[in-house]
């Protein structure tokens, strides 16, 4: 069939997909680079608040729920308490080293006086944006009224950027951040500006904290369908099982993108930690991942992380009452198993460097220096104004060992397509091997049976002709033949020769068609003699199981039948052909002189009869009376 | 002018038994001509040594048998047997001489229209008994033949009368006994033995595609290289009707075009 495309070189073909490659990523580049690199930031039309003043209101120690929560927030300070201290944006009180923290730990209130610049007035309703506040739920206050406060998705709001429109005329907002004291606070860089602009600010802002991550978590969606939708067909290779529960993993951290439990405390903690010890079983999953990939043969290791997998996560379970500083340290303890097994895959791919080692070396080392990135900076509350950067490792992870895979899977297929081949030469070359022995037997068959066939018709001009011509010759040479005699000799030699090469042509002939033809042979030497002949022959004799046996009954008969026309000196002959009891006799008898059997058998052919009546299974009887006549019985087995 | 079937009558000079042989070996052509004359039944037409002689002779006399070798020195004997099927049909009798009788070529001449065989070896009363039986409607057997036809008849799926017919008669030629015994053994006289074994000649022979006269003169024209519009002409009808007897004659002859129809009907006998 002719293919629709013109059939291209692998080089050829490899070209024109770079080729096309180029043709997207080139106008995708350019449009990227005048959008997003060359448009001022939105941010940069908003002012920002570099100074405030600060003061930390004591509460108490309230246990945090919603609720409680709700009250704090919603209750005004004491108003005459309030002691300002300058401080910078962003302004910060890291997370506390404890592990442990009761829930009625001492609770504060941090406030921050800002002050509307002169500049921003009269642009119209203005905003305020604010790029990440990490504690208790927020709230905006100004001129002694809660403006807007953040009760409905604090338990994210580290996630996503705070967006809150001013009164007209405003010119002192307070910010107010509740916070138990070991776990601390962040407030990050504040802006003012016009409404609008401070709307589409929070969208830039926003894509980097929210939408990125969820466009990241549907990547390991499709990936880990892909992985058990292979790991399924081909349930014997354990990568395709690795890739997929890592993509499950990961898809279960990703909830906390797309699911906000505020307002239901106890699910809150107990999703918090399945997000938390969802990253340790990513992390511990990819690098046994590219153990397997790469050989690596280190079971007690693999065994040690899915143990300290298993083990962190029964240990920050909500049930401890370890909370939050528990999770913190589980990745710290995260960044250490990483850290050791990036550094047995780097010695190995020291030792044998390979294409997709390097490459999931170089994608594991990126993922582990963004995660350490986002613990430092953003986990443990130092800079909130900081990039959460782990995701994006773990993309470029997913994209690495997506690679890995087709690149073992196109190797695979190219290895099976030279396999294919080489088993279709070696085929072929057997085929030739096989067709040429063919050959070689059947051309050997044909010479045997040629052979064999030129034997036969050989044996048969020596037996029936040979004879005959030999003694005719010396009949005509001693000049005792009278010309009766000579046709008949003749006219026999003639009957012999219709006779020649058929019992080649018919292999089973049925023992009816070799009476028939001796009857054809002799009825001509039979009448000239003036001996009559009885044919009493039952028509439905069974066949002969060989030629052999055909040609031995012929032989036989044929003697008998001469024995009777040279000594008997008979008038009549009787050739009775029967079936008995499963079995067939042959019976010829004369009228003629008979003889003694004792005496003259060695003269008449008789040894040789018996000779071939011995090798065909039969019995030969010969009974005969001088002066009575000679009856000549043949006995042999039906289809024998 | 007609170039269809020639008068069966010219040149018949009695009311003998006109018997042809068609025989390359003269001392048995000479002897079985001498043989018949001798008889004082028969007139023996001019004896023929080949196949152009013989083709000759069948296109102007219709012998009543017809007497054939099949080695002749320019080809097969079986042509004259179905030419002699094609001119002259029932009223031309015809028998194949033979010297070894391989059962296999007497076979194709009974499917061409052969009714007997006469063996070459066979003394002259034999001769003259079996050309007896063919012009009297009957067909002489002898064993290796009866053989031959038996194991063909097997071979149909037939359980008819006259397949039981049939195989029984073959049954007994094929172990050795002669038609007169035959006739005994079944309580019949010889000549209705005689005429079953036409019978069974009859039911080997193959069927020859019947054209009519005037298909054959179209053919047997064509085959001298007229166009089909001489032929319209010489034919005395329009060249469309000369198209339809030609499209007839193909399908008769089974065959698609013109080259083929002549050599079916060349292979047939029909025309030469």
């Amino acid at each position: 069939m002719k293919p629709a495309w013109p059939v291209l070189s692998a080089e050829a073909a490899r070209r024109t997909v770079w080729w096309a490659a180029l043709l997207v990523a080139l106008p995708l580049a350019v449009f990227s680079w005048w959008t997003y690199l060359q448009f001022p930031s939105r941010l940069q039309q908003l002012t920002p608040l570099k100074q405030v003043q600060v003061w930390h209101e004591e509460l108490g120690q309230p246990v945090f729920r919603q609720d409680t929560v709700t009250g704090i927030v919603r209750t005004p300070p004491d108003w005459a308490a309030m002691r300002w201290q300058p401080a910078a944006l962003p302004y910060v009180k890291e997370l506390g080293a404890s592990v442990d923290l009761p829930p009625d730990a001492p609770k504060r209130r941090v406030w921050l006086r800002l002050a509307v610049p002169e500049q921003v007035a009269g642009q119209g309703r203005l905003g305020l944006l604010g790029t990440r506040v990490m504690g208790g739920p927020w709230a905006i206050w100004v001129d002694g009224q809660l403006q807007q406060a953040n009760l409905s998705d604090w338990r994210i709001q580290w996630n996503v950027p705070l967006r809150v429109a001013l009164p007209l005329g405003a010119r002192e907002v307070l910010l107010a951040v509740p916070y138990a004291d070991p776990q601390g606070f962040a407030v990050g860089s504040l802006y003012v500006g016009p409404m609008d602009v401070v709307d589409t600010a929070w969208r830039e802002r926003n894509f980097l904290h929210f939408e990125m991550a969820r466009l990241m978590a549907a990547v390991a969606i499709l990936m880990m369908v892909l992985s058990f939708q292979l790991a399924l067909m081909r349930p014997q290779e354990p990568v395709f099982k690795l890739l997929g529960i890592n993509g499950l993993v990961w898809s279960i951290s990703c909830m906390q993108y797309f699911f906000d439990s505020t307002g239901q405390d106890a699910l809150s903690v107990w999703f918090g930690s399945a997000v938390d010890s969802s990253i340790t079983w990513t992390v511990v999953m990819a690098v046994i991942f590219a153990f397997e990939i790469e050989g690596i043969a280190v079971p007690w290791l693999r065994s040690a992380m899915v143990v300290y997998a298993a083990i962190s996560t029964m240990l920050t379970l909500p049930m401890w009452d370890w909370q939050k500083n528990a999770l913190i340290a589980q990745h710290y303890f995260n960044v250490a198993v990483f850290a050791v097994g990036l550094g047995v895959l780097g010695w190995h791919v020291l030792r044998r460097p390979r294409r997709e080692g390097v490459a999931m070396f170089a994608a594991l080392a990126t993922q582990l220096g963004l995660g350490i990135h986002t613990l430092e900076n953003l986990t443990n509350q130092r800079d909130p104004d900081s990039f959460f950067s782990f995701p994006m490792g773990t993309l470029v992870m997913y994209l690495v060992f997506m690679y890995v895979m087709s690149r073992r899977s196109v190797l695979a297929i190219d290895a099976a397509g030279r396999h294919e081949q080489e088993l279709r030469a070696r085929l072929d070359e057997q085929e030739r091997h096989l067709a040429a022995q063919h050959a070689l037997l059947q051309r050997l068959e044909v010479e045997r049976r040629l052979t064999s066939q030129h034997e036969t018709i050989m044996q048969d001009l020596h037996d029936r002709l040979g004879s005959n011509l030999t003694s005719a010759l010396l009949q005509a040479r001693s000049g005792v033949l009278s010309a009766q005699e000579t046709v008949l000799l003749l006219q026999d030699l003639a009957d012999e020769l219709r006779h020649i090469g058929k019992s080649t042509a018919q292999d089973s002939r049925s023992l009816n068609q070799i009476l028939g033809e001796l009857r054809q042979r002799v009825q001509h030497r039979l009448a000239h003699g003036g001996i009559a002949l009885e044919w009493d022959v039952d028509p439905e004799l069974p066949p002969m199981s060989d030629r052999e046996t055909g040609q031995h009954v012929r032989a036989m008969l044929s003697e008998a039948v001469a024995n009777v026309v040279k000594h008997a000196g008979a008038t009549r002959i009787r050739l009775r052909a029967w079936q008995e009891a499963g079995r067939v006799l042959i019976e010829v008898s004369d009228n003629g002189n008979g003889f003694d059997p004792a005496t003259v058998e060695a003269g008449r052919g008789l040894p040789g009869m018996r000779q071939r009546a011995a090798a065909l299974g039969g019995e030969l009887a010969i009974e005969s009376v001088a002066g009575q006549g000679t009856v000549w019985r043949l006995l042999l087995l039906s289809g024998g | 002018m007609s170039y269809a079937r020639p008068s069966p009558g010219r040149g018949r000079k009695s009311s003998l038994l006109r018997i042809a042989v068609v025989e390359d070996h003269p001392a048995f052509r000479r002897g079985i001509c001498e043989a018949l004359e001798s008889s004082g039944r028969y007139e023996v037409l001019p004896p023929c040594d080949d196949l152009p002689e013989g083709r000759e002779l069948l296109a102007h006399q219709c012998p009543d048998v017809l007497l054939v070798d099949l080695g002749l020195p320019t080809g097969s004997g079986l042509t004259l047997i179905r030419m002699a099927r094609v001119y002259w049909g029932a009223r031309c009798t015809t028998a194949v001489l033979s010297v070894t009788g391989t059962e296999i070529k007497l076979m194709e001449a009974v499917a061409a229209g052969a009714k007997g065989v006469l063996f070459k070896s066979d003394p002259p009363q034999d001769w003259l008994r079996a050309v007896q039986m063919l012009e009297t409607g009957q067909s002489p057997l002898h064993a290796g033949m009866a053989g031959a036809m038996l194991h063909m008849l097997d071979a149909r799926e037939d359980t008819s009368a006259r397949w039981r017919e049939s195989r029984e008669l073959l049954l007994l030629v094929s172990a050795g006994y002669t038609l007169a015994e035959v006739a005994i053994r079944t309580g019949q006289t010889e000549e209705e033995v005689g005429r079953r074994v036409r019978r069974v000649y009859d039911q080997f022979q193959h069927p020859v595609p019947e054209l009519s006269p005037r298909e054959l003169e179209l053919m047997s024209l064509l085959n001298r290289g007229f166009t089909f519009k001489q032929c319209a002409e010489i034919m005395g009808v329009s060249e469309s009707t000369t198209k339809t007897h030609s499209s007839r004659a193909y399908e008769k002859l089974g065959a698609s075009n013109l080259q083929m129809a002549l050599y079916e009907a060349r292979m047939a006998g029909l025309i030469s």
